[in-house]
Parts: C-alpha cells; sequence; structure tokens
C-alpha cells in the first residue's frame, strides 16, 4: 500500500469469516510495511471492533454484511468497520474494573476497552442505517 | 488442539491466533476435559503469538470453574505481546504465571 491508497473487503458478519477479516488486515499492513508493535495494536483492535460486530449487530435472522476499509496515510493507517445492524456505539461502553478478584471479575466486556487501548483514536457515527467505525493508529 | 497428561496435570498447547473464532473450539475442549474429571490444567502459550479478548474471556471462564471445583489453571510461556495485552486487561493476577512449561509443571506439584 501507498500512501492515500485504500483497500476495502466485504464478507456476511459470520464469525467464521474473521479469520478473512484478519488476514485482510495483516496483509494490507504488510504491503504498507507496517510491523512489529504498531501491527499487532491494530491487528488487535479491528478484531476486536469486526468481532463485537459479529457478535451484537445482527441480534436476530440471517446477518448482513461487514465492510473493513483501511486506508494508509503518510502518518496514520486507519481502519473503518462498517454494518448495516442494529445501532451499537462502542464508545459508550463504560471501563471495565480490573481491580476485582477473579471471583468477581465478570466474563467478557474487555472488547471495547482493548480497542480504546491499542489504538490512537476511535470515531463512530450512525450514518445511513449503518454503523461506521473507524480506528486510527498514528505510525511514527 | 494437542494435549498430554503429566502427572496428572493436562498440559494444553494453546492455539497460534488466540481469537473468537479458534476461542469456541478451545472452550468446548477445555470444558469437556473439566467434565471427564480434569481438575489441573497447564496452557503452554509457546507458539501462541496473538489473543483478543475472546481468548481472555475462556481462561478466565476457566479458571472460575476449576475455582470452585478446587482445581486449578495454570499457563506458561507467555511471548512479549500476549503478556502485553494481560497486562492491559488486568489479567496477570488473576493467572499463576510461569516462564516455561518446566517451571510451571514443577510448581504445580
Amino acid at each position: 500500500m501507498k500512501p492515500g491508497e485504500e483497500k476495502k473487503i466485504r464478507v456476511p458478519a459470520r464469525l467464521e469469516n474473521l479469520e478473512k477479516l484478519i488476514d485482510f488486515t495483516l496483509s494490507c499492513l504488510r504491503s504498507a510495511g507496517i510491523e512489529g508493535e504498531t501491527a499487532s495494536d491494530i491487528h488487535l483492535a479491528v478484531d476486536e471492533a469486526c468481532t463485537n460486530c459479529i457478535s451484537y449487530t445482527y441480534p436476530s435472522g440471517s446477518p448482513g454484511d461487514i465492510e473493513l476499509t483501511c486506508t494508509l496515510s503518510e502518518r496514520s493507517f486507519v481502519a473503518t468497520v462498517r454494518d448495516w445492524g442494529i445501532t451499537f456505539n462502542p464508545l459508550k461502553v463504560g471501563p471495565p474494573d480490573l481491580n476485582l478478584d477473579i471471583d468477581r471479575r465478570p466474563v467478557g466486556g474487555l472488547g471495547v476497552y482493548l480497542m480504546k487501548k491499542f489504538s490512537d483514536r476511535l470515531e463512530y457515527r450512525r450514518e445511513n442505517g449503518s454503523n461506521l467505525l473507524t480506528i486510527i493508529k498514528m505510525l511514527d | 488442539m494437542e494435549t498430554k497428561k503429566s502427572d496428572g496435570i493436562l498440559v494444553v498447547k494453546m492455539v497460534p491466533r488466540f481469537d473468537a473464532y479458534s476461542a469456541k473450539e478451545v472452550e468446548a475442549d477445555l470444558n469437556e476435559s473439566i467434565e471427564n474429571g480434569t481438575d489441573k490444567i497447564l496452557c503452554d502459550f509457546s507458539e501462541t503469538e496473538y489473543i483478543s479478548s475472546a481468548g481472555l474471556r475462556v481462561l478466565l471462564a476457566t479458571a472460575k470453574k476449576l475455582k470452585k471445583s478446587g482445581g486449578e489453571i495454570v499457563l506458561s510461556s507467555l511471548k512479549p505481546y500476549v503478556n502485553e495485552v494481560f497486562e492491559t486487561a488486568g489479567f496477570t493476577p488473576l493467572f499463576n504465571i510461569y516462564a516455561s512449561e518446566k517451571e510451571a509443571l514443577a510448581g504445580m506439584k
């Protein structure tokens, strides 16, 4: 990938397509020359965003699609996850309590937190019946 | 998943990419072992390059289950990035984590 270039993949929002979405992301990162911790951070943030979308935004019936767009700019790598399911704004999910002991720790609820921690900026908007989540990672 | 028994401890070689997709299978395998009477599990992370919240979820659920029945789950050989995810999620204090499988087996006896 060169700065200004954009790549896109659209698949049904099913768990068995998670590998496809991640392999697509990893191949974008490789071709952009992004590696090491920055690449791993983007991998994790995109994975959590896609997993949330697959798990929550199409609660009933046959799932719709999930579209992932990766854009490289001079200073950042941007991954945008779009779905056409119910409104789900992950930025409204509160932080987990990391000080609870094992008995009181709830199972789950860490995905959004990790996504926030491992990216530099997250933006959400509802647009024409779709959820649009943008993950921004600065390159330096 | 590749497993072996060592002195009553089930040693499980964890998957390279421990995400929501593989977590389903890992959880089913661990649950089956527990139902068949296993109460001591060592998860060997030496081949795991990646873990997401879905993987963490399975580990926490298994730890809770085993604690209730008097058993335990122990982890070994976390790679730096997996360790960083553990630290960020506040999971490090919740588990016994050893540097190698050998040390973990010695510590579990």
